[in-house]
Parts: C-alpha cells; structure tokens; sequence
C-alpha cells in the first residue's frame, strides 16, 4: 500500500530532433527536454546553412547583389528582390517609373500566393493530411509558370533592376493572371473544404501552440504568427511601398493565437492578395519600366533602413554607403529567424506530439533563418 | 527636470512626436545621449553605453504609444570603432526608431536589452559572435549561428578566414585548362592524383 501511495517519479529525457529529420523543413536541430510526453523545454541550434551573405554583400557591387537576395528566403525570391532594390533606391534617390512599382506589387503578391501554397502543401504533411500537398503544389505549379513567362525562372529570379525590371510584362499576362485567379477562387475553396473545414485538422491544430500578442510581440515574431494573435501589424497597410497605398484590401487577424489562427490568416491573406492582384491589372498604367540610372550606382554615404512585408512577416534591410560601388554594410532582418526565436514559448508546456504541427505553422524557412 | 515635466507626468511631457521626444531624451538624459534628432521621419539616438538600457526603457514604457517591440538589431565596424543599432518599432503605426550606440574596438562591452525585449537575445547573439561585442547580463552567451570553436569575428572589416585548401584564393592548378586535358603534370596535393594512379 505504501509503495502505491508513493509519487510516481519520472526521469527527464533529452531528445535530439534533427538536424536532418523529415518535418524540420531544412537543416535544423532542436534539443527537446521531456518529461513523459510534455516537453518541459526547447532549445533551437540553428546556422547549419548560414553562408554569411551580409559579409558577400560587402564585396559585390550594389546591382551584383540583387541576385543574391534570392537566396535568403527561397520561397518568396521577388519579395526580397523588392526590399533589397527599394532600399538601394531610397539610399541613392532614384524613383522608379510607376509602371515598374505596379509590376512590383503583383510579383509580390503573385509570389506570396506562391509561398503560401508551399506552406498549406507541407504543413497538411505535418500534421497527417496527405492529399492537400498535391493539391497545393498542383496550383502552385501554375504560378511558377507564369514567374516563368515574365522572369525566365521558376525559383530564383534576379528580375528586379535599380530603378526598373529587367523586361516587361509579356503580351497577353494580364489575360494569364486573370483566368488563373478565377480558376484559384474556386480551387481555394476546395483546399478550405479539404483541409481548413476538416474536422480532424481543426481538432490537431486548434488551442495548440498559443502565445498571446504580448508574447508575441516581445520575442519579435512578425506576420501571420504575430497577426494570429490579433496585432493588426502589416507594413503593406501601416507603412506602405511600392503601390500598396493605392489598393484596397483588409489585414486578416485572429485572436486565439494557435496554430488553427495562423493557417486561417494565410488562408485569408490569399484571398486579400488576389483582391490586391486585380486592382494592380486594373489600375496599372503603360509606360516606362527602366528610370535613368547609372551603370554603376554609387550612392552618397548614407544609411537607409527599408522594410517590407514578406509572407513570413516583416523583412527589412539595413544599407550603409561609404559612397562606394559596393556597400560598406548590409544587414538583413529575416522573419524566419525571429518567428523561429518565439518557438520554445510556443511548445513549453505542450506535448511532444504537437511539436511538428506548432514548428509547421510558423513557416519558417532555414535559408532566411541562418542567412 | 523642470517643475511641469513633473506635474504633468512623463507621458504627457513625452508627447507623440517624434522631435518632442528627441528634445525630452536630451533633457531627461543630459550627457547619455550623444545626438537624438528626426531624420527620414524617424527617430535617430545616438547613446552612451552605459545609458542605452535607460534610453530604451524609457522609450518602451514611459512614452505615448511607446516603442514597446524590438524589430531588429545588428552591428556596424566603422574601422576605428564598432557600432550596435537597435530598431524599435511602434506596434501600432510600424514606425521604426534606430537606436545606436558606439563601442571602442578593443574593448567592446555593453548591457544587454534582453531584460526589456526578449528579442535581443538571439540578435544581441550574433553581434556579439559576428563582431566581437560582449552583452554584459546576457542570459545565453553561446554562439549563435557560427560553430563553438570558432576564432575570431567575420563581419569585422579586418577578419581573414582560417586558412583552409577550399578558403584560398589562388587556384588549385597553374593553369586548369591544360590540366583538364592532360598537358600539365598533375599536382602532387591534388585529389585528382589519387584517381588517376
């Protein structure tokens, strides 16, 4: 009897995950410490793929670089061209023709439907609802066609110029984008059918994982994380670029603050960019792509920080100019890397088996994380 | 600190604009602050190390619609001294304040911010391997991104890489183009030597 009233005594066992385990989305290693099934504390080791690019910045010239810019966050390449150039511009003065800055804005948000359909494909993998990853990449493959007809590349572009584009638009694009949204409208709501209203998906997903906005907030999480919790925070809306003043659409957020919340804010904000794509067809002048600028630019000394709203959260990018051709310091601030930082407070407490489902809903991608 | 400062409480005599507050920091901090002025339509301060942790508390707390999130922060080599920028944000409007402050090479040391802002951990921890910055209280000293046994800072100006066959610059071979077709005698260090006996 009293060995059975006695308290039943676990050990506290250390499990290694990754760096290279299928659902870690890269090169990624976390030390997980459990008690039973509950992890009592996480530790991140990141920088497997860390390739100093800050430091390469410093040794190319400033139009050299664009290509380079690809390679951070893989997933949203035309994003971080966007930043990088506009950042380069702001730095040197020079105003791109509104043509470009029209061209821009759908690239980028051609590009976050993009990135959002890789998330909604692998996260449906995370968390045991295999079919929707076909599904996703199915439409996914779509758009990658038409990055494919404007830019030549399906992954990695180098399409933005200093002051312009590297080409305009091929003929007949606008009749391209507009069949593929219609055709999207009704494809998106059979994803939300297969996955976003699937009994099982909300029950694997809904009050796991939950931060509040303070938390949130403090540990410097940005985008869909931050704004699934209820912070209306979109620098598209609160500081705009590009042509994101002249177009109307909402900032999605959810208050609960689980995994459940962020995968509805994508889910959304694919909605919020197809309103946004239609205007920009609309809306967009003809004209000029390329401003006059020096085959070399060569800013005045200087420092300029630019930010951007990637699908990931806010992407910013530091340059400081010695008047150089190259520039003398470029940091970049990378979503992933941030939103990676609010994960141990996101799973302390929770179970070991939520851990893929919680590190799936923050879409983290390792290329920007390690940079 | 003047009687009204006190009478109406810090954030009213704060104010909202971004001038107001440079004034205020100025006077509130005397000596600490180095310049805080607007410029781009964002607040710029430049700080004493010993006074970042106070400048930051003040603008995270004791302001109307305070800069209460860190977005960002990251270091500089200027040559003859390092520089570690903080970027705070104001949640409701995005708008960003770059907060600097200026550290001698040989002895760069300053408070950490992670006490204010958890996000300083993680970038207070690639400063501080990428540039040799030491975050006095910091809660997690370890290296970030680089591997433990790493030596020296790459992102200062006047880093070499270790020396290593794939690191240096001059090329494998004299002339690779005769080595590919077998005009040149291949080199006794070279892999390729293995495979060809």
């Amino acid at each position: 009897m009293s060995e059975a009233a006695a308290p039943l005594t676990t050990e506290e066992m250390v499990v290694n995950l990754g760096p290279q385990h299928p659902s870690t989305h890269g090169v990624l290693r976390f030390v997980l410490t459990l008690q039973g099934e509950t992890i009592v504390e996480c530790v991140s080791h990141i920088g497997y793929l860390h390739s100093s690019l800050e430091k390469i910045a410093e040794t190319l010239r400033y139009e050299q670089f664009i290509t380079n810019t690809d390679r951070f966050d893989y997933l949203n390449g035309l994003g971080n061209e966007l930043c990088y150039v506009q950042a380069v511009e702001k730095l040197a003065g020079i105003e791109p023709p509104p043509r470009t800055r029209f061209i821009r804005t759908l690239m980028a948000e051609l590009k976050r439907i993009s990135s959002h359909l890789v998330y909604l494909g692998t996260y449906g993998n995370d968390v045991g609802a295999m079919t929707i990853f076909l599904h996703a990449f199915r439409e996914r493959e779509l758009l990658l066609d038409m990055f494919e007809a404007v830019t030549g590349g399906r992954l990695l572009y180098n399409y933005l110029r200093i002051g312009g584009l590297r080409n305009d638009l091929p003929t007949g694009f606008d009749e391209r984008v507009y069949s593929f949204l219609e055709h999207f409208s009704s494809r998106l709501e059979e994803m939300n059918d297969l996955l976003t209203r699937n009994r099982i998906f909300v029950a694997r997903t809904r009050d796991v994982g939950v931060i509040t906005a303070e938390q949130a907030l403090g540990t410097g999480a940005t985008g869909p994380t931050l704004r699934g919790c209820g912070v209306p925070y979109d620098i598209r809306k609160l500081q705009p670029y590009a042509v994101y003043d002249q177009v109307e659409f909402d900032v999605p957020t959810f208050p609960e603050g689980d995994c459940l919340a962020r995968h509805l804010v994508r889910m959304k904000e694919m909605c919020q960019s197809m309103r946004i794509i239609r205007q920009v067809l609309e809306k967009m002048p003809e004209g000029e792509i390329q401003a006059d600028v020096p085959r070399r630019v060569k800013p005045e000394p200087g420092e300029v920080y630019e930010r951007v709203e990637s699908p990931r959260g806010e992407l910013g990018c530091y340059l400081l100019s010695d008047g150089g051709a190259n520039p003398y310091r470029m940091h970049w601030r990378a979503p992933s890397f941030y939103n990676l930082q609010v994960l141990p407070e996101m799973v302390r407490g929770g179970m070991v088996a939520d851990f893929i489902a919680i590190l799936g809903s923050l879409d983290v991608i390792v290329g920007d994380i390690d940079r | 600190m003047t009687d009204s400062t006190n009478d109406t409480g810090p954030t009213a005599a704060a104010g909202q604009n971004n001038s107001d507050i440079a004034d205020n920091l100025r006077e509130q901090f005397g000596e600490q602050i180095h310049s805080a002025d607007v410029a781009d339509d964002t607040l710029q301060v430049e700080a004493a190390a010993e006074g970042i942790l106070a400048v930051c508390r003040h603008l995270s707390t004791e302001i109307d619609r305070p800069y209460r999130y860190l977005s960002d922060a990251f270091g500089v080599d200027y040559g003859d001294h390092l520089q570690v920028v903080y970027h705070l944000v104001r949640p409701e409007t995005a708008e960003g304040a770059l907060v600097r402050t200026n550290l001698p090479r040989d002895n760069a040391t300053m408070p950490t911010l992670t006490g204010l802002y958890n996000t300083a951990n993680w970038a207070e921890r690639e400063i501080a391997e990428m540039f040799g910055v030491t975050f006095e209280g910091h809660p997690d000293p370890r290296k970030l991104l680089l591997p433990e046994d790493w030596q020296g800072h790459p992102l200062r100006k006047d880093y070499q890489p270790p020396d290593h066959p794939y690191l240096r610059s001059e090329l494998l071979h004299e002339d690779p183009v005769a080595f590919l077709s077998g005009e040149a005698e291949p080199d006794e260090d070279s892999p390729e030597t293995d495979l060809k006996e």
